[in-house]
């Protein structure tokens, strides 16, 4: 079984955060930068209180831009180091990463030269312009995300999670290479930078690289418009010409404070499991009525300035769904959640993460989530271990209300 | 190829080393020629199965035994439909509690002497439903027609999800008919990865499956090579067009084999791959853009995503590609980069348990060897002229372009 050495995990002089977990067993090598800014962040205050908003989709087209070098493309470079890279980004953050078994430090100084060095030019950027739109007008394509982002509009009004990561055709066409340089001096200090490395790797020399990182900062500081506690609208519907509706029950919560996401995001593991998994009363209830033939799956998302969770599925009747989702949330609330299934969920919950502490790449991906919350593999192994029945039900119980619900079905 | 008789214990069990992991995994299947006949009723299997009468009975087992992770499913591999259950539990579970998980998924039903007709009812239209929400995801339904039109008339073309239509006939009785047939008489295979220790254990899946098979090595579908390719557009309600073309490749043997893999790895395999560069990096004419095979199967298919006035000019681009890489070859450089891709995926095997027992079960359904070794050597072998030959072999047997609804006019 995997045994990992000590892990490494602090700051460098420059303030880069770390996190080195060696797997001395496992042959691929992972390393990846996360950048703790990602489509969410939109709206800045400069040093002298001046507005600063960048357009919607900025920082996906860094992601897609950043890769090109003076020297070329950094992305040829490291397939032809033996590696493979890639890169992402969601509302919070934007992640740069390699996989590679052979040259590990030559393809993470790469890693750690081309995310520090930008150069974009007028030429790169109008043609970026052409593949992005095919990439918007792609994802137009998926059901789920079309309904994931219609839930998100009915939820909220005014924080940037409800706008689509790439942006649009028209926000893309407004962004230029003076705006993602302007934008990457803003977004890409060292304060909100991340390293991190997993696999078989050579932690001192890590470390000495990670030291190379240069200072950078801003004087600029983020802000999100203030958002109603309530939702928009509770119901949005769009037809796409499915064979069967595809939907997102989603609750909007209250925003909460960085130090309480860890332990509710756990919390959160539990309740939705026990509200709407594969083993709970609910499950059977629709699936003896007909009305779903799978569990819905869920996820609980909370970062600066919201949290809210998501159901989706797909079946005939998403109304009566909903509603029996509700009943079932007004029945946990009243009733409390059940010892027994919360031991049992435990046990899946530990089961799970456990599993993807196993191989690199999960592991490595799986700290940069960790890492938003500013916290380490064992104490997200501690907080599963340790979440009590009642503090999962204080954290929720007032949190979850069937008035911000919003049900978003895609037909 | 020679038809060969030979006599082999029907179920075999391949231990593969998983000492370093945290889980064991544990997959059994059984190997099924893939016919039009059958292959709903097997599908239709994964349903009732899974769910039976009890629709959580299995999830609730499994979350006792630390949210092990389970299916059973229906996988394609070339002309293959293998019925496939599968088990991944921590290391903390025994393994006799896995097995006796499994035992029950797969030989409780028998117990029954029948499946019950409300619960098949029930399953049915699931698989119904599922089967028709199929055309939801235009990227995957323009990918199996491609698939359907270029392989059309051999058995590679049939869907192993099954055929809504095919539905009807199916009831309780001739359905636990199949699968005692199935349990019977059907060879299977068992991969377990994970701690050594565990192997007399495994082994005593023996019992469950006696009895010996005969193996008939089977005859290469002829496919007429010759026939024009075909154009084939359908309309859906969709944003984006995807254009895909589908090559009949030659993979007689293990060398062509490999050469294939390292054609497709080169031609639109990676974001450094000759379509993605010049078709979206150089010309921007799309965002998704790649080649890809099925494993076991001579087909390689090259898919875009683009806008449908593009079409003719995607399309006129992918095979001057081709045909630059016809003319010019490819470079020591750029093969030496492809093997290494390729190699670093294999190598990569022993870090990831799916993987491994996906690759070896090909190997096995191949009747080849069980290791690695020989297979990365022949990658390592191929030379600059096998790519060519390869390249020169592929045959273009169908253009299809799936775009959205037309118009008054008739135009998009």
């Amino acid at each position: 079984m995997a045994r990992t050495e000590k892990n490494q995990q602090g700051k460098t002089r420059n303030g880069l955060q770390f996190y080195i977990l060696p797997q001395r067993e496992f042959g691929e090598k992972m390393s990846a930068i996360l950048v703790k800014r990602g489509a969410n962040h939109l709206f800045w205050k400069g040093k002298e209180g001046e507005e600063i908003t960048f357009p919607q989709g900025t920082a996906h087209f860094i992601e897609h831009k950043l890769f090109q070098q003076e020297w070329g493309d950094a992305f040829a470079k490291f397939t032809q180091n033996g590696a493979s890279a890639n890169a992402f980004t969601d509302g919070d953050k934007t992640v740069y990463y390699f996989t590679c078994r052979e040259k590990f430090m030559e393809n993470l100084k790469l890693l750690l030269d081309f995310v520090q060095k930008p150069f974009f030019t007028k030429e790169d950027t109008e043609r970026e312009k052409g593949i992005i739109t095919s990439e918007i007008t792609m994802y137009e394509d998926d059901p789920n995300w079309v309904v994931y982002y219609q839930m998100l509009e009915g939820m909220y009004g005014k924080h940037p999670i409800k706008n689509k990561i790439a942006g649009t055709a028209e926000t893309v066409e407004k962004i230029t290479a003076e705006i993602l340089q302007k934008a990457y001096e803003t977004y890409y200090t060292t304060e909100n930078m991340v390293l991190v490395c997993t696999g078989d790797v050579p932690v001192g020399q890590v470390r000495a690289a990670a030291e190379t990182v240069q200072s950078r900062r801003t004087d600029a500081r983020v802000y999100f418009p203030m958002e109603e506690t309530g939702i928009l609208e509770k119901y949005k519907e769009r037809n796409m010409g499915l064979s069967q509706p595809n939907f997102q029950i989603g609750f909007k919560l209250p925003a909460a404070k960085k130090e309480d996401w860890l332990r509710l995001r756990i919390a959160a593991g539990f309740y939705l499991e026990l509200l709407a998994g594969e083993s709970s009363p609910f499950f059977r209830k629709v699936y003896e009525r007909e009305l779903l033939d799978e569990p819905l799956g869920s996820a609980f998302f909370c970062g600066e300035g919201y949290a809210f969770a998501a159901f989706s599925g797909s079946g005939e009747y998403p109304e009566e769904t909903a509603e029996l989702l509700g009943k079932e949330l007004e029945r946990l609330q009243k009733n409390g959640l059940d010892w027994e299934d919360f031991r049992r969920i435990r046990k899946k919950m530990l089961g799970r993460f456990l599993r993807r502490m196993d191989a690199p790449q999960s592991l490595c991906l799986g700290q940069i989530e960790w890492a938003m919350m500013g916290v380490s593999a064992e104490e997200m192994l501690q907080t599963i271990k340790t979440m009590q029945k009642e503090e999962a039900e204080k954290l929720l119980q007032n949190a979850f209300t069937i008035d911000t619900m919003v049900l978003s079905v895609v037909r | 190829m020679a038809a060969l008789e030979k006599y082999l214990p029907r179920c075999r069990i391949f231990l593969l080393d998983g000492q370093k992991f945290r889980t064991n995994l544990l997959v059994l299947f059984f190997d099924l020629p893939l016919e039009r006949e059958t292959a709903t009723k097997t599908a239709l299997l994964t349903e009732v199965l899974k769910r039976g009468e009890e629709p959580a009975k299995g999830a609730r087992q499994a979350e006792e035994l630390y949210g092990a992770l389970w299916d059973i499913s229906v996988v394609k591999k070339g002309d293959r439909q293998l019925l496939l259950f599968s088990l991944e539990t921590l290391k903390t579970v025994e393994t006799e509690d896995a097995l006796s998980f499994l035992r029950e998924r797969l030989l409780r039903p028998l117990e029954q002497g029948a499946f019950s007709e409300k619960a098949m009812e029930r399953q049915k239209a699931i698989l119904r439903r599922k089967l028709d929400s199929r055309k939801d995801d235009k990227k995957a339904f323009a990918r199996r027609r491609a698939l359907e039109e270029t392989a059309e008339g051999t058995a590679f073309a049939i869907s192993g999800d099954g055929y809504a239509e095919d539905l009807e006939e199916i009831n309780g009785k001739n359905l636990f008919a199949w699968y005692q047939k199935i349990v019977e008489t059907a060879e299977v295979k068992v991969f377990f990865c994970g701690d050594k220790e565990e192997k007399p254990k495994m082994l005593s899946l023996w019992q469950n499956f006696p009895g010996r098979v005969s193996v008939t090595e089977r005859e290469e579908q002829e496919s007429d090579r010759h026939e024009p390719p075909r154009f084939v557009q359908e309309r859906t309600e969709a944003e984006q067009a995807r254009l895909l073309l589908g090559f009949e490749a030659d993979v007689e043997n293990s060398r062509r084999q490999a050469a294939l893999l390292l054609l497709n790895q080169l031609l639109g395999g990676d974001p450094d791959s000759l379509l993605f560069r010049k078709v979206r990096e150089e010309r921007g004419l799309c965002y998704d853009i790649k080649s890809y095979r099925y494993p076991l199967s001579p087909y390689l298919f090259v898919q875009a995503g683009i806008q449908e006035k593009d079409a003719k000019e995607t399309g006129k681009l992918v095979l001057k590609c081709l045909d630059e890489l016809k003319k010019q070859g490819v470079s020591a450089e750029k093969l030496r980069q492809a093997k290494e891709s390729i190699l670093r995926d294999y190598d990569g095997l022993a870090d990831n348990p799916w993987a491994m027992v996906d690759f070896f079960a090909e190997q096995a359904l191949q009747g080849k060897e069980l290791r690695t070794e020989k297979f990365l050597r022949q990658v390592e072998r191929v030379e600059p002229e096998d790519i060519l030959r390869g390249a020169n072999h592929l045959k273009l047997k169908t253009v299809y372009l799936l775009s959205g609804e037309a118009d008054e006019n008739g135009e998009n």
